[in-house]
């Protein structure tokens, strides 16, 4: 997003950043007795078009929306679902300050037929999703190439899967399983936390 | 009530006015507050406070455990105050006790009311208090750096809470008291405010005051509390400063 209209003015909490004549009350700012004040530290934006103060935080808490690209632990498996706990956004630091609990319906894991969510999707796995519904309920779809299991374990004896053509292998009990893999299966990089 | 007898050394007031560090009834000890030292908390603060030396991290809004003291429509914040083993003269015996049970409790309830907790629900905002050298005024500094570190982790809040405490020794009402004041003085009134709306959110009272002594010390901590809002914002802005440039350096896409 381009912001055209950033003021390059730094505001802390508690600033008041315009009239609430002028203006309408956005991200970071909170109206008060006919006042728009700051409520976090960050740049003040005010837009002329939209007519909307707001406050552009440079860590802001994050709370999923719609479209987000998501890591998530996948906690359990039902034929019609596999429920998932997201531990975090892509490419960023923090964690999820929003509903963590979420759910891919099995019409959602891949592009293809599923017949039950449990063959492609197990407890353990770790995948990369997107966000389709963010309220009431979190749901995610890992439907796409780059979308799917990231990093898998063996259901006998949790070793890590390998990549075997379109399946997984283990090398431990030489057996091999089936994943909606993504295409960068155990060659993704985790957000690094900055030192 | 005297409070503890004075030890025949100590003079808590001497014949020209000073104190027993040398301040005036109105001056308050140097402080120095800094924001964002902790890498993997949200946001943190450092304060030093006269002899005091306390460092305050925030995580979150996180998902809240346990799960029952969810509130499905706010989060909840929660303090956690404690002091180091050896941030006294006598070793402090670890871990919770009465006292840091309560200066949880009170430092939560001041920072809920200016926190827009309703923005993030079934959350748990945490906060974690450590006094790492204890000499009188620990819970002001300690509501100091937990707002400082609020901001910092990017929190939406109303304003930022500022704290000093003043009370009574050697008959004279005097601000931000220090250890010898605190232990062998009369009275202790330390309190939290918030200079936008003239709040105040955190009001406590030990020992005991006239009522004209009473409402010059509630009068002294605000001018106390406004000083220290002056150094918390200033300390938000160097951070700020520091922030701008990290995020230029920062590569894409790895945060």
């Amino acid at each position: 997003m381009i912001y055209l209209s950033r003021t390059g003015r730094k505001v802390l909490p508690g600033d008041e950043v315009a009239i609430a004549e002028e203006y309408i009350s956005g991200e970071g700012t909170y109206e008060a007795d006919g006042r728009i004040y700051a409520s976090a530290v960050g740049e003040l934006d005010l837009d002329m078009s939209e007519k909307t103060a707001r406050v552009i935080l440079e860590n802001p808490p994050i709370v999923l929306m719609d479209g987000d690209v998501v890591f998530a632990d996948v906690t359990d498996t039902k034929p019609a679902m596999a429920i998932c706990s997201v531990v975090a956004q892509e490419g960023k630091k923090r964690s999820i300050s929003s509903e963590t609990l979420a759910s891919v319906h099995v019409s959602k894991i891949a592009s293809s037929y599923v017949e039950d969510a449990g063959d492609l999707l197990r407890a353990g796995d770790l995948v990369r999703a997107q966000v389709i519904q963010a309220e009431p309920s979190v749901q995610l779809t890992t439907s796409g190439p780059h979308f799917g299991v990231i990093r898998a374990l063996c259901t006998v004896c949790r070793t890590p899967l390998e990549r075997k053509g379109r399946d997984l292998w283990c090398t431990r009990c030489e057996h091999d399983e089936r994943r909606k893999l993504a295409d960068d299966y155990r060659e993704f990089e985790l957000a690094k936390p900055k030192h | 009530m005297g409070g503890t007898p004075i030890p025949n050394d100590i003079k808590l007031l001497d014949e020209n006015g000073k104190r027993v560090d040398g301040r005036r009834p109105d001056e308050m000890r140097p402080i120095k507050i800094e924001a964002g030292v902790l890498n993997k908390a949200d946001g943190s603060a450092y304060v030093e406070w006269g002899l005091n030396k306390v460092l305050a991290a925030v995580y979150g809004p996180r998902e809240c455990h346990p799960r029952h003291l969810q509130n499905t429509t706010r989060a909840l914040v929660q303090c956690h105050y404690n002091m180091a083993a050896f941030s006294v003269d006598d070793r402090k015996r670890p871990g919770p006790d009465r006292r840091s049970h309560e200066i949880s409790k009170i430092t939560s309830e001041a920072l809920t009311h200016v926190v827009f907790t309703e923005y993030f629900p079934r959350t748990s905002i945490d906060v974690y208090i450590e006094v790492l050298q204890a000499n009188a005024g620990t819970r002001c500094a300690g509501l100091t750096a937990a707002s400082v570190a609020l901001a910092d982790a990017g929190v939406p809040m109303r304003d930022l809470v500022a704290s000093c405490a003043a009370g009574k020794a050697a008959d004279t009402v005097m601000v931000d008291l220090g250890k010898e004041e605190d232990n062998f003085g009369q009275a202790d009134v330390p309190v939290g405010y918030v200079p936008r709306t003239e709040e105040i959110v955190l009001l406590q009272m030990d020992g005991e005051l006239t009522h004209d002594e009473y409402t010059l010390s509630l009068k002294m901590a605000i001018e106390g509390c406004k000083k220290v809002y002056e150094e918390q914002r200033n300390a938000l802005k160097r951070r700020y400063q520091v922030r701008s440039v990290d995020a230029v350096e920062e590569p894409k896409g790895v945060a």
